[in-house]
Formats: C-alpha cells, sequence, structure tokens
C-alpha cells in the first residue's frame, strides 16, 4: 500500500467561532489530480493552507510525507509546490532575478521546462514583476511553485486570473507533470469546466464540511437529482447531498429504478455545484 | 537539467533592499546616514550622535520591514534557507552599521558616543524583534523608537555612561530569549494586508479615524491633494498645529525656542516626505479623477493640484510664522527677519519637495529625491533661522520660495 502524499485526518479548524473545517478526511495519492470545488468562504483556502503548516488544526491532523504539516523537514518542504491565492513575494525583482534566486534553493530545478513556459506564456524575462498584470504574476508563481516538478503540489485557485488559452494550456501541462513525476496535485478552483477537464479526482467542500471526494467519473455516474411530488420518498440507500421539497441530489445511484421518483436526471459538475448551493 | 545550487550570500541583495519600495524607504535612508555618520566627525558631536542613532534604528526598522515581508509571504515557509538568506543580508548590514559607526566615534576621539550606539542598537533590536512575529506593530515601534531617539539626541547633551552596559546587557537578553517569547518570520493571515496598508499609508503613525471630523474642511480646501495624499493631510496639519501649541505653552515655562523650532521643522518634513512618498503608492489614478465631474481636462486638474499644493505652502508659512513668533516673544526676541525667512524656507520646501514628486515616477527615484531634499530642506529652515537676520536674506527666500511655487506649477504637467 502506497503511503498517501497527503492526508487529513478528522481536521477541525475554527477561526472566531465560525467553524471553518468541520471533520475534514481527505488522501491524496501519487499521479492523483484533485479538484477542490467549493463556494467562496467554504473554507477551501484553510484547507490549503492546513496542509502547509501555515494553520494548525484545532483537531485532527495532517500529514504530509508522513510528517506532520506543522513539523515538515526542509527536505519534504523542497517536494512540495504551492501557489497562493495572492501572489507576493518578490517586489522589486525582475523575472529574471526572482527566478535565479528561487531557483537557487532547488537543486532539481528544471531549467528546460522554466524557459518553454517563459516562452509560452511569453513572460519576458527582463520585466520588472511590479508591472506584472496579475494573470502574468500568477503564471509567474506557477513556473517557480513548478520548474523543481514537485511531489505534491498545492493550487489555490491557479488559474482565475488567466485568459482561457493560457488557462488550458497550463491545465494540461499540470495533468502532464502529474503523470510524468507521479505527483499528487491538489488544486481549488471555480471554474467547473477546469477542474472536469484535467482532475482525476473531485473534492466537493460546502461550510467546511466534504461533502464528496471521489473520481471524477465516478461522480458524474452516481449522482443524480431527483424529483418528486411525494415528500415522503425513500432514498435511504443513497447518500443525500441536498433535500429539497421536490427534489434531491443523491450520490451512490447504481441505475436502479427508484419508487416515487417522477424524473432522475444525470447532473453536469456545474449543475451540481449550483444545486448544492441553491 | 540538474544543477548545483551555489548561491552567494548577495544574490537578490540589490531588489530584496533596494527596488522593494517598503524596504527602500528605510535602508536607503539608513545607508545615507550610516555614510553621513563619517561625514560628521568632522563637524557637530551632537550630529553625530543623531546620525548614529538615526542610521542604526533605520536598519533596524529595514531590517523589521524585511520581517513584515516574511510572514506577509505564504510560500517562503517551503523554501529552504530563502528566510535565512534574507536575513542573513539584513544581519550583514546591520553589521556594516556597525563598523561604520565605530569607525565614527574613533576618528571622532569620543568614547561616550559608545554609549549612543549601545542604545541604538537596543531599541533598533526591540523594533526588530517585535517586528518577527507582529508585523501590525511596525508603523507603531518605528515612529515610537525614532520618537525616542531623537528626542534623547536633542534634549540630552551626553547619554550616562552606565547606559552603555545596561543597554548592551539589555541586548544579550533579547537575542537569548527570543526564542522562548516568538515564534519569528511564521505567516499570518493579517500580515499582507499590514503590508498593503503600511505601503499606502506611508507608515502614518495616526489611526485613521483620528479628528477625521475636524479634517473634513481642510480636505476640501485642499483637493485635489488630499484627494491623493488622503485623510490623512488633514490630520497631519492638525497635528502639526497641536504641536505649534504646545510648544508655545511650554515655552512660557522654560525657554525651548530652539529645540521647538527644530522638531516643528523635523516634523513637516517628515509628514511632507511620507505624504508625498504614500502619494505615489495610492491606488487613486488620475483615471478615476478624471471621470469625477469636476475637471474638463487632464490640464485643469493637474493645474489645481498645482494651487492646492501652493494652498498648503501657505498655510505652513502662516502657522510657522505665528508660531515661532509666539515663541521668541516671551523672551523679548523679536526677530521679525529670521521669523519672516524662516516661515518661507519652510513653504519653499514643501513646494520643492511637491516639484521632486511631479517629475519623480519612479518609487525608487522618488525616494533617493526625496531623502536629499529632508536634508537640504531641513538644513535651510534651520540655518535661514539662525543666521537670517537681515532684510537681504529675507529677499533672497522669498525669492527663492516664488522660484519654487513656480517650478511646482512649471512641473505639474509631467505628472
Amino acid at each position: 500500500m502506497t503511503q498517501p502524499l497527503l492526508c487529513y485526518q478528522n481536521v477541525c479548524k475554527s477561526y472566531q467561532q465560525r467553524q471553518i473545517l468541520n471533520d475534514v478526511n481527505l488522501e491524496i495519492e501519487p499521479g492523483m489530480v484533485v479538484g477542490l470545488l467549493g463556494k467562496n468562504g467554504a473554507g477551501k483556502t484553510t484547507l490549503l493552507r492546513s496542509a502547509l503548516g501555515l494553520l494548525t488544526p484545532e483537531q485532527g491532523n495532517v500529514y504530509v510525507f508522513g510528517e506532520k504539516s506543522d513539523q515538515l523537514s526542509a527536505q519534504s518542504k523542497a517536494r512540495i509546490g504551492y501557489v497562493a491565492q495572492q501572489t507576493f513575494g518578490y517586489e522589486g525583482f525582475k523575472i529574471a532575478d526572482a527566478l535565479a534566486l528561487h531557483r537557487s534553493f532547488y537543486p532539481d530545478w528544471d531549467c528546460e521546462l522554466e524557459n518553454k513556459w517563459l516562452k509560452r506564456f511569453d513572460l519576458d524575462p527582463s520585466a520588472a514583476i511590479n508591472n506584472l498584470s496579475i494573470g502574468q504574476r500568477q503564471t509567474l508563481a506557477l513556473i517557480m511553485a513548478m520548474a523543481y516538478r514537485p511531489q505534491l503540489l498545492i493550487l489555490d485557485e491557479p488559474v482565475a486570473s488567466l485568459d482561457p488559452i493560457a488557462r488550458r494550456e497550463f491545465m494540461g501541462d499540470l495533468f502532464d507533470l502529474a503523470l510524468d513525476s507521479d505527483s499528487g496535485i491538489l488544486f481549488s478552483s471555480h471554474i467547473t469546466s477546469d477542474i472536469e477537464r484535467v482532475a482525476s479526482h473531485i473534492a466537493l467542500i460546502k461550510d467546511g464540511e466534504l461533502l464528496i471526494m471521489d473520481e471524477l467519473d465516478l461522480i458524474r455516474d452516481t449522482v443524480r437529482k431527483i424529483s418528486f411530488s411525494d415528500s415522503g420518498i425513500d432514498l435511504s440507500a443513497y447518500n443525500v447531498l441536498n433535500l429539497q421539497k421536490n427534489s434531491a441530489i443523491i450520490y451512490g445511484y447504481t441505475g436502479d429504478t427508484i419508487p416515487g421518483a417522477i424524473a432522475t436526471n444525470t447532473l453536469s459538475l456545474e449543475q451540481l455545484f449550483v444545486e448544492l448551493h441553491g | 537539467m540538474m544543477q548545483v545550487v551555489n548561491r552567494p550570500w548577495y544574490q537578490g541583495i540589490t531588489s530584496l533592499w533596494f527596488k522593494e519600495p517598503g524596504c527602500a524607504s528605510y535602508f536607503i535612508a539608513a545607508l545615507v546616514s550610516t555614510l553621513l555618520c563619517l561625514v560628521a566627525t568632522g563637524m557637530d558631536e551632537e550630529l553625530l550622535e543623531l546620525m548614529i542613532l538615526f542610521s542604526t534604528i533605520c536598519m533596524y526598522s529595514a531590517v523589521a520591514w524585511q520581517s513584515v515581508k516574511m510572514q506577509a509571504t505564504e510560500w517562503q515557509v517551503l523554501v529552504p534557507d530563502y528566510c535565512k538568506h534574507v536575513m542573513f543580508q539584513g544581519k550583514a548590514f546591520l553589521v556594516f552599521n556597525n563598523i561604520i559607526a565605530l569607525l565614527s566615534i574613533t576618528i571622532a576621539g569620543n568614547a561616550a558616543l559608545l554609549t549612543t550606539l549601545c542604545v541604538a542598537n537596543l531599541l533598533g533590536i526591540i523594533i526588530w524583534f517585535l517586528n518577527r512575529s507582529n508585523s501590525r506593530l511596525f508603523t507603531a515601534s518605528c515612529y515610537i523608537f525614532f520618537l525616542i531617539s531623537i528626542l534623547t539626541s536633542v534634549l540630552i547633551d551626553q547619554l550616562p555612561l552606565w547606559l552603555a552596559p545596561v543597554s548592551t546587557l539589555g541586548f544579550i537578553g533579547i537575542v537569548l530569549a527570543h526564542k522562548t517569547f516568538t515564534n519569528a518570520y511564521r505567516w499570518h493571515s493579517s500580515s499582507l494586508a499590514n503590508y498593503r496598508q503600511g505601503l499606502q499609508s506611508g507608515w502614518s503613525p495616526i489611526p485613521s479615524g483620528f479628528l477625521s471630523n475636524y479634517g473634513n474642511a481642510i480636505n476640501k480646501q485642499l483637493f485635489p491633494l488630499s484627494y491623493f495624499v488622503g485623510a490623512s493631510l488633514s490630520q497631519y496639519l492638525i497635528l502639526i498645529a497641536l504641536f505649534c501649541a504646545m510648544a508655545v505653552a511650554a515655552n512660557l515655562f522654560i525657554n525651548i525656542v530652539e529645540h521647538a523650532v527644530f522638531i516643528l521643522t523635523l516634523l513637516l518634513f517628515t509628514i511632507v516626505t511620507l505624504s508625498l512618498w504614500s502619494k505615489i503608492q495610492k491606488q487613486n489614478s488620475w483615471e478615476l479623477l478624471f471621470t469625477l465631474p469636476i475637471y474638463n481636462s487632464s490640464h485643469n486638474a493637474k493645474v489645481a493640484l498645482s494651487h492646492s499644493a501652493l494652498k498648503l505652502a501657505i498655510m505652513i508659512a502662516s502657522l510657522f510664522f505665528v508660531t515661532v513668533l509666539a515663541l521668541v516673544i516671551p523672551y523679548e526676541e523679536l526677530f521679525i527677519f529670521n521669523t519672516l525667512s524662516y516661515a518661507l524656507a519652510c513653504a519653499s520646501g514643501v513646494l520643492v519637495s511637491f516639484a521632486i514628486s511631479n517629475v519623480c515616477k519612479n518609487i525608487n527615484v522618488l525616494s533617493v529625491f526625496l531623502c536629499l531634499a529632508f536634508g537640504f530642506n531641513m538644513g535651510l529652515a534651520n540655518y535661514i533661522f539662525d543666521h537670517g537676520d537681515s532684510l537681504f536674506v529675507l529677499v533672497l527666500i522669498s525669492l527663492y520660495t516664488v522660484s519654487m511655487a513656480g517650478l511646482n506649477r512649471f512641473t505639474v504637467r509631467y505628472m
């Protein structure tokens, strides 16, 4: 059995008397690309920051490469790539200088990959970082996080500010990286089409609780919206994600006929997201 | 593909310390004043004392600023040795500062100044270590310790010798015990907000709501200058007026004319420098100003800005004239020429600084020129107060002030 790259065990975290994470259990193994989906304030960023030891959970544990996330060794840290929601840290630098300094901390830095991405995303190494657009800064942050081929990549809405072409290309690279290096990737995003394009797994978080964590294909196959007129319908055989007066979102549908159901509809990831938060 | 890491200690030094505005504003001032320590050895002993205090605390503040930035950078915790690399550079600068200060003390041949250096190091390390784990304390701690150092330098001729061992022991104690109390450079969710707020407020020590009810009328009068500088413009002016009133009141009991004039001048040019420096940091852009239904063209808006700067200079000149007059009258020393010339020198200093900010668009260039202007304006205003006792000087300074008003009006087109 392979050791998970990242493991959340019963993680709870609150902030100013508000529960941000509630009993979260999640494992990322090599080769997994996990798309973390949730509304603003659902707890995505807190979940990601807990993996880096930036935040310590009040209950439960987070392990990265088998070590507790708030006591990571330097070797383990060097195997993690991270892009924060707000790219910050190399103000005053030119791109080339920032990359030179950042590169110097990583013996395994892939210069070819760096140059390839600089060219692909049209970043001029002589440009000052202060003058870059938000999207360009995000691209640079991604290069810095990925060019040493980390084994665990944690990305907090990494492509939110990129244009559709750059987003598509970057997402393709992300997937290739996971395949080539046998890395594990956990990334949050609001853009469901991006998640559907590259993620092997989906983690859906709502109000700090992990509602679903499974393979994307399995979610597509087993999540259904059930419409009914009788509120006494028996859905106990399924995992009910959301129950309304005349409809419910169920998880674990096996294709059987559900007595009392008027309609059983499949849902795209976006529809699922909207229905769950509706 | 693979490469061996061979990183010199100075890698990234220019970008980290000179090109990042928050750090550069303290670091450049620290470097310049450190070098001025050597110059001051051949001049006034009090000046050397002030330079040692100022340069050392400024250098620690620059290092403390890097600590604030470190706490705001989420990824730094994952990059092995990044923090160590940056802080090593900071320590190297602190050593450099201390070596130059020691050299200056040796050249000046005044061992008593060692006490000043020890006290400066103690104050500095308190600033740095407070900010290693509490980014929100940066502004307050810097201002408190700068104020302490300036007051020490101005009000006390010679620090008592016993302070040297006490400061050294305090310094060693803090270095040895800090790990017990603090978790240094750890990321905190509010640190980035503190960093940005600090960068944009020009390190204003004034709380955002301070005297806001009284400032609206002033801000209205000084629009569009107040649009760029923010509400702090009126707060600063009220603060200066309060200081003037306090100085006049205190002067009735003890003669503090020279000290009050020096601190008043220092306060004025510090505030002007900070306001202009923060103006360039503001997100408020010309584009937004043009969208308001006030000005017909960008030219009109720029002219209005130069007029509001002139209004500010006139307000300063009037306030300072009345204050200094009130300061000297109780001692029956009615230096009308000195007082008028001094008030005009202060007004011209304000206009020079505004002209510089009109021309300089780059934050680093602006910082350098504002520092130079600060030194020049301080020197000129204090010199004029001491020596401007003739009509000839008054005429000269009047002409200079008029030309600076013209320069400010002319350069506004380059904004």
